[in-house]
């Protein structure tokens, strides 16, 4: 009987342990029916402009984000260290600010130096365009120009398993 | 024997929603009080926000004095909701800031939210980049979260600064309805450093 009473609670130690325990994120998510994605026109800070529809074939990586977001500030090196990886593969990547102007983020870059191109929109019509609630939210746009992956709030962009889904999409 | 497996049985159904739990200390970042209610699913934390935080941020943002004004008469906490479930889960949780109540002197209040700010900025005829930047520095009124995916954002109470309050929390997991309540929330008081004098 001591035997079994042991069994169980041991059991009942693993259950509960499995539940703490287990962290593992996952990094993408699939978006449904995966829908085309709206085209924009945008300029970064340098004043060159940037069409959505000029990237197809190319897998795009749409982010949205202001520079008083406190985890948009904290996911852009990451980001910036994938982009290093993924522009050799042709991975585009769009950082689109949400209304602020050139002068916030040309001062805010000395802070947080970033390669991959940053747009503005100060009207935040783009973003209207796409079904973002909150910031930063990121799409993953295949060469066909569908939304497939979806991320709210911020990843490690230099997981592998992550940095791997987004090339399969090549 | 049969009962006391049963029993055991029976903890082992209950242990994840007994493991649901406040928190409160103070926020590593902001160094100031928060409140944290966890569930081995959600973790939502409100971090009290100086007037003053909220003054020179609304400010920064290009808000004339009177908004700046109007806004920091609110009592604001940074907001930070989460969906700490394991990926392979597959738990969405959803959640809508109408359904949420602050209970305060035996009154059921509302947060203030995106849409009732708009107005009032319509009314007041605030120009855009302003409204733009204050719609997106505030929670969601409504978001769904798949496993690792979370927002900061403030949220505004209307209670006065320094008033203790309890905050009903209304959520979905996969589309069951579940509630908590964090009691004795406190609002950060509006306290004036006067400029030190020889």
């Amino acid at each position: 009987m001591m035997k079994r009473l042991r069994h169980i609670l041991y059991i009942t130690f693993l259950i509960g342990f499995a539940q703490i325990g287990y962290t593992e994120t996952e990094p993408l998510h699939i978006v449904n029916d995966k829908p085309l994605a709206a085209d924009f026109t945008l300029y970064d800070l340098d004043e060159k402009q940037h069409k959505l529809s000029d990237y197809h074939g190319r897998v795009v990586i749409v982010n949205f984000w202001a520079t008083w977001c406190p985890p948009c500030r904290f996911e852009l090196p990451s980001m910036d260290q994938a982009y290093q990886i993924l522009k050799q593969q042709g991975v585009v990547m769009l950082a689109i600010n949400v209304g602020e102007d050139e002068d916030t983020i040309f001062n805010f870059t000395a802070d947080y130096p970033v390669t991959f191109p940053l747009l503005l929109d100060k009207d935040a019509k783009v973003i209207k365009q796409y079904p973002v609630v909150g910031l930063p939210t990121s799409y993953i746009i295949d060469p066909q120009g569908h939304i497939v992956y979806r991320v709210i709030g911020t990843r490690d962009w230099t997981d592998e398993k992550l940095l791997k889904a987004i090339l399969d999409l090549n | 024997m049969k009962k006391l497996t049963g029993i055991l049985l029976l903890l082992m159904l209950i242990l994840p929603a007994a493991r649901a739990e406040l928190v409160t200390g103070t926020d590593e970042q902001a160094q100031l009080p928060f409140w944290e209610w966890r569930t081995p699913s959600l973790s939502v934390r409100f971090v009290q926000r100086l007037p003053d935080q909220s003054r020179a941020y609304f400010a920064g943002r290009g808000f004339e004095s009177d908004e700046v004004k109007l806004i920091a008469e609110y009592c604001i906490f940074q907001t930070v909701f989460k969906n700490v479930a394991p990926a392979n889960s597959k738990q969405v949780i959803e959640y809508d800031l109408n359904e949420f109540a602050i209970l305060h002197k035996g009154q059921q209040l509302s947060l203030k939210k995106r849409e009732d700010w708009q107005a009032i900025w319509e009314k007041r005829k605030v120009k855009p980049a302003q409204k733009i930047a204050f719609e997106w520095s505030l929670l969601p009124t409504r978001q769904r979260y798949q496993p690792a995916d979370y927002n900061w954002g403030m949220s505004v109470f209307p209670v006065k600064h320094g008033s203790v309050f309890d905050l009903r929390l209304t959520w979905k997991v996969n589309g069951k309805p579940q509630q908590a309540t964090i009691k004795n929330m406190q609002c950060a008081k509006d306290v004036y450093i006067a400029p030190a004098t020889e």
